[in-house]
């Protein structure tokens, strides 16, 4: 009689164990992501339909998941959004997509995100991310596009990232990255493009006839590069007065 | 009210000519690149100029940006679209070009001399199976990013530039079936290189000079 009582709690436990175990595990993912919802301001309420008691958080908006209920996207680009991200962010396994440029964001990036080994692409360019790039970023063997341009980041580029065959798109532009900037691996394939506007030390651009490149003693400091965003509007005006100055003349004003 | 008429139509003229002359510098380099292919079988379509909005030229075929918020060309790939003419100076607009690979069409003319200074910042090049004639210019030698050149295929003349070989980057390389002569210049660190059918080129792997 005590053996069979004995058993049926056994078993009752374990199933209570079980359930227990796959409700945590659905709401892992949903929970990181509430983290990071509790760590943002929302002025324009794009995390409104982020319920943590759902059982997992693939039907919020701007989440996406894969056929097995985990998340593989978080498109929160030009949200609005202030705060700062966590490191729970580094629990999304299955994280290939994470989008989160132009918004507010300050803080560091947390070197958690070393951990989504699936990331395809890590955009948090246009925000206000200080601290260093972190080395664990170099973990992330799939990444194709890695952007963090125009933030106020800082220290050097870590060499771990030029172990990422797989980079295609990298811009650190418009930062305050120091520092000596890697050739070698992956970096080959980038130009004074991925690097301008921050301190590092950059070999002059326009390369002397032929010289084996060293690294630069006398343009240390930042590269005198200026991306054209607001294409030269004053270039283009001094272009115009010229012809402004001829339509005058020939309407004798 | 004839000054008041004046000052109306200068301050029209004035923001026509604000509006070609603050056009993204992108936007011109494509527009220039559109207007100077001959494109038969109209694979350029999609590239329409008439709506201005934030990234459009994103969206056009064959073309690659730096990212969905800026009209910033990173990548050109138009590859066998049946595609001719020569390369036009419209290519300096797209200062932050690393990616050209028009292969597999028909354009014609020499590879502009002007090229690397147009688009400094070229990590791969592909001009392979076109027509291009007269011989490959020394200031390719300015491309100093350049990873990856692909002339293969074309009607090249003359020798190949010793410039060239001192592209720091450089690790594929192929100039094959040209009309290329004269001795290869010696390169180091080129992982691929394809340098056959061409008859009177010599040196390197192929055959000892004279």
């Amino acid at each position: 009689m005590d053996q069979s009582v004995l058993a049926i709690w056994v078993f009752l436990c374990l199933i209570g164990l079980l359930l227990n175990l796959s409700m945590v595990a659905g709401n892992a993912e949903g929970d990181a992501l509430n983290a990071l919802k509790t760590n943002l301001a929302d002025p324009n309420s794009v995390l409104q339909s982020w319920d943590a008691t759902l059982v997992n958080p693939c039907t919020w908006f701007h989440v996406t998941c894969n056929n097995e209920n985990s998340v593989t996207r978080v498109d929160l680009g030009n949200a609005n959004l202030s705060g700062q991200l966590v490191p729970q962010l580094g629990q999304l396994q299955n994280l290939q997509y994470l989008e989160l440029y132009s918004n507010n964001i300050s803080g560091r990036i947390p070197n958690e995100l070393g951990n989504l080994t699936e990331l395809v692409s890590l955009d948090l360019y246009l925000n206000n991310l200080n601290g260093p790039i972190p080395p664990s970023l170099g973990k992330l063997q799939k990444l194709r596009f890695l952007r963090l341009n125009n933030n106020s980041l800082n220290e050097g580029i870590p060499v771990s990232l030029t172990t990422i065959v797989a980079l295609q798109v990298l811009d650190l532009s418009n930062n305050h990255l120091t520092g000596p900037v890697p050739v070698n691996g992956s970096f080959s394939l980038f130009t004074p493009i991925s690097f301008a506007n921050n301190q590092l030390e950059v070999p002059p651009v326009s390369p002397p006839p032929p010289l084996p490149p060293t690294p630069s003693s006398s343009s240390s400091g930042e590269m005198a590069m200026v991306r054209k965003e607001r294409p030269g509007c004053l270039g283009k005006a001094e272009e115009m007065s010229p012809r402004l100055d001829s339509l005058m003349k020939a309407l004798s004003l | 009210m004839a000054k008041s008429t004046i000052f109306f139509l200068l301050f029209l003229s004035f923001s026509v000519l604000l509006h070609n002359v603050t056009a993204s510098d992108d936007i011109r380099c494509l527009q220039g690149l559109k207007d100077s292919f001959k494109d038969p079988n109209g694979n350029l379509n999609s590239w329409n100029f008439s709506n201005y909005s934030m990234g459009f030229i994103c969206k056009f075929i064959g073309v690659g940006c730096w990212n969905d918020l800026e009209n910033r060309v990173l990548s050109l790939s138009l590859p066998n679209m049946n595609l001719s003419g020569q390369l036009p100076d419209a290519f300096k607009y797209c200062s932050s070009l690393t990616t050209l690979d028009l292969s597999g069409n028909r354009f014609s003319g020499p590879i502009p001399s002007e090229i690397c200074s147009w688009t400094p910042f070229l990590v791969i090049l592909d001009l392979s199976n076109n027509s291009f004639s007269s011989s490959i210019p020394a200031e390719l030698g300015n491309c100093t990013y350049l990873n990856k050149l692909m002339l293969n295929n074309n009607k090249l003349s003359g020798n190949i530039p010793p410039e060239i070989s001192r592209l720091t980057r450089l690790k594929v390389l192929s100039v094959a079936n040209n009309n290329l002569s004269g001795k290869i210049p010696p390169f180091s660190g080129l992982s691929d290189f394809e340098y056959g059918g061409n008859r009177h080129l010599c040196g390197g792997p192929l055959a000892k000079c004279g």
